[in-house]
């Protein structure tokens, strides 16, 4: 099904994940240490990279942040024994797609693991139809954001995410339907992923943009959700 | 300590007596010459005036006028040979430069103190008279004067020294009390108090002592409840799972599936376990002020815009609207901010920009040059070892962070840019999550 990497030291949690894994039917690599998990990331592409932050060798954040230079395609997930949510800020800021807190279940992962490879089930426009939003145009076919002609370097769940939003332009979206389009019906635990994305999501935009141009902007409604406001004019 | 403030005291009235009592002294004795000299003078002139009729007829003159008795008067017709009174043979200097026509005078002139006047007829000198006194009563009354002063001086710095004692006994006892305390929090004493000393600097440190014994106390003692809490509590759920698992093995025909499930339930609630524990554990209040971004902004701005400014390099400010609350200390994430502005304006190279931002719910703020940055990509060193290059000030900014629950990372090796992450408050967080499921 799909190329995984597991970069973990532990070997009962290594061995348990490399075997539940391959028994749902995907390519597992195990790699014990950071230097030999950037070195398999060289060889080979990857489709998700599960990568434990405390590792023996190299600084878990900085294997992050070289993975994702490696493997630009690949989803990549972290695993941190640490509950500290900044943490898990500083791996997702470090390029990581999304994160797990150990203890984990199984099925939690492997709910990650699916949400991440499936195709996000944004509506798309009828017939592929390029989207205008100010100076910015969504292309549903090529999966690319522009703005003025300037190709925005989104990440394949960032597109979905302002597809998402783009497709109900002016309306509210809750949290649980962006998840649920943009991820996973059955999403487990912290919905922090969300934010992260938003954040980058945001981030991106105003950095691609020249300060005259007119961008849609990414509204926060607080304990509700999020709102794609067209530029005016 | 102690000594010091006394002999500092001491040295200072010294100083102070020496620079006022050395002059003082020097003008007495000039003063006391002065004087004698004058009253030799004014009996030499009334002896001068006494005679000069006689010597103006060419007659012997009378004898000279007695003075006082300590003064001996003599007067000479020429240089060369003493004419009547006191005084030596034959004219000394004095006598010898009074005969050119001026009042002449001689400090030590073997142990006397001389003065010659001339007596004139119209311009021709026709005699001088000589009055001199024994120098060593001028020299006694200097050295009186002197022997008194000396010993107001003296009394002056006595007092210096009892009053520096005193004070320094007051100044010493609460900071020897302070440094006693200190060294026994550092033994472990938590419940270790500072009394007031009544100075204000030493109390407020003291206070500060207070606080943090008051903290590590509190802090230890949820540490050890913790430890004892958590092995108890933890222990008999344990139990359960294994003995369950073993039966389990034990009792052929068993069905592992079911012993599986029971031990996966097991281990829900060894993990609830552990998360009450953490959370019960975890440091309970610290005041809760929100960091103001925009004044912190303001003074990096009006700190090192001149700074850049003058190596002809610009600041550029880029804040983010609705950035997340934090509650870090302002005094340490300053901190950060500078050490990292001071690395880009030592190490780094052209404009600079401090991003302020939200990374999704955690407050960020980017320092960014267009220096060539860190040629290892191997983030912050992660040790003391790293002292050359930009080494110290960062490792000391990253413990800061980390200290305020926050971390600081080299998001981008080149050009370089260097981030502090800080937690978001929930309460002022964008996007909270309404359904409660955030991973604590």
């Amino acid at each position: 099904m799909a190329d995984l990497l597991v970069v973990e030291d532990d070997e009962t949690i290594g061995a348990a994940l490399t075997a539940g894994l391959q028994s749902h039917g995907h390519a597992v690599t195990w790699r014990r240490t950071g230097t030999e998990a950037l070195d398999a990331a060289q060889r080979q592409t990857f489709d998700l990279v599960l990568l434990d932050l405390g590792l023996p060798d190299l600084d878990g954040v900085e294997v992050c942040r070289r993975l994702r230079l490696a493997q630009a395609g690949a989803v990549l997930v972290i695993l941190t024994a640490r509950s500290d949510e900044i943490d898990v800020v500083v791996g997702l800021e470090a390029g990581a797609d999304d994160y797990l807190t150990k203890p984990f279940r199984f099925g939690e992962l492997l709910a990650r693991v699916r949400a991440h490879l499936r195709r996000s089930a944004v509506p798309q426009p009828a017939g592929n139809a390029e989207q205008a939003l100010g100076d910015l145009l969504l292309d549903p076919a090529a999966r690319r954001v522009t703005i003025d002609g300037v190709e925005v370097p989104l990440r394949p769940k960032e597109y979905d995410l302002l597809a998402r939003l783009a497709a109900e332009p002016g309306a509210a979206v809750s949290r649980e339907d962006l998840m649920a389009d943009v991820w996973d019906t059955h999403w487990f635990g912290s919905t922090k992923t969300l934010d992260v994305h938003v954040a980058a999501l945001r981030r991106k935009l105003a950095a691609a943009a020249e300060p005259e141009r007119a961008v849609p902007e990414i509204v926060t409604l607080r304990g509700h959700g999020y709102r794609l406001e067209s530029p005016s004019g | 300590m102690r000594r010091r403030i006394v002999v500092l005291a001491v040295l200072a009235a010294t100083l102070a007596t020496s620079l006022f009592g050395v002059p003082l002294a020097y003008g007495v004795a000039q003063f006391y010459l002065d004087d004698e000299r004058g009253e030799l003078e004014r009996v030499a002139d009334v002896a001068a005036i006494a005679v000069a009729a006689d010597l103006a007829r060419g007659d012997q003159p009378a004898d000279l006028p007695a003075g006082a008795s300590d003064i001996d008067l003599a007067l000479y017709r020429s240089a060369a040979q003493r004419a009547s009174g006191k005084g030596p043979m034959h004219g000394d200097r004095p006598v010898i430069r009074a005969f050119r026509g001026t009042v002449a005078s001689e400090n030590d002139l073997n142990g006397q103190l001389v003065v010659a006047v001339p007596v004139t007829d119209g311009d021709v000198v026709t005699g001088v008279v000589r009055a001199a006194s024994n120098y060593s009563g001028v020299r006694q009354r200097i050295a009186g004067t002197w022997a008194a002063m000396l010993g107001l001086g003296a009394l002056a710095i006595g007092a210096t020294w009892l009053l520096a004692r005193r004070q320094a006994r007051r100044l010493a006892a609460p900071l020897e009390t302070l440094s006693r305390s200190a060294a026994q929090l550092g033994g472990g004493n938590f419940g270790v108090r500072t009394a007031p000393s009544g100075i204000p600097e030493i109390d407020a440190a003291g206070r500060s002592l207070d606080t943090t014994a008051a903290r590590l106390g509190a802090m230890v003692a949820r540490e050890r409840a913790f430890s004892a809490d958590a092995s108890h509590q933890l222990r008999t759920p344990l139990t359960g799972l294994r003995l369950g698992l073993e039966t389990a093995l034990d009792s052929p025909g068993a069905d592992l599936r079911v012993a599986a499930t029971a031990a996966i339930d097991a281990a829900d609630r060894l993990e609830q376990t552990i998360e009450d524990l953490l959370s019960l554990a975890r440091e309970p209040d610290r005041e809760q002020i929100p960091l103001e971004v925009d004044d912190l902004v303001r003074e990096v701005e009006q700190t090192w815009r001149t700074v850049l400014a003058a190596q002809h390099r610009e600041l550029r400010l880029e804040v983010a609207p609705d950035t997340p609350v934090s509650t870090a200390a302002p005094a340490a994430v300053r901190q950060v901010i500078a050490v990292l502005l001071d690395n880009a304006a030592r190490h780094g190279g052209g404009s600079v920009t401090l991003t302020v931002r939200d990374a999704g719910g955690a407050l960020a703020f980017d320092v960014a040059d267009e220096g060539p940055g860190v040629d290892d990509a191997e983030s912050l060193p992660r040790r003391k070892d790293g002292t050359r290059g930009p080494g110290i000030g960062l490792i000391l900014a990253r413990d800061l962070a980390e200290a305020e629950g926050g971390r600081l990372r080299v998001s981008r090796p080149a050009p370089p840019v260097f981030t502090l992450l800080l937690p978001g408050t929930a309460a002022g967080r964008t996007g909270t999550n309404p359904d409660g499921t955030g991973q604590s």
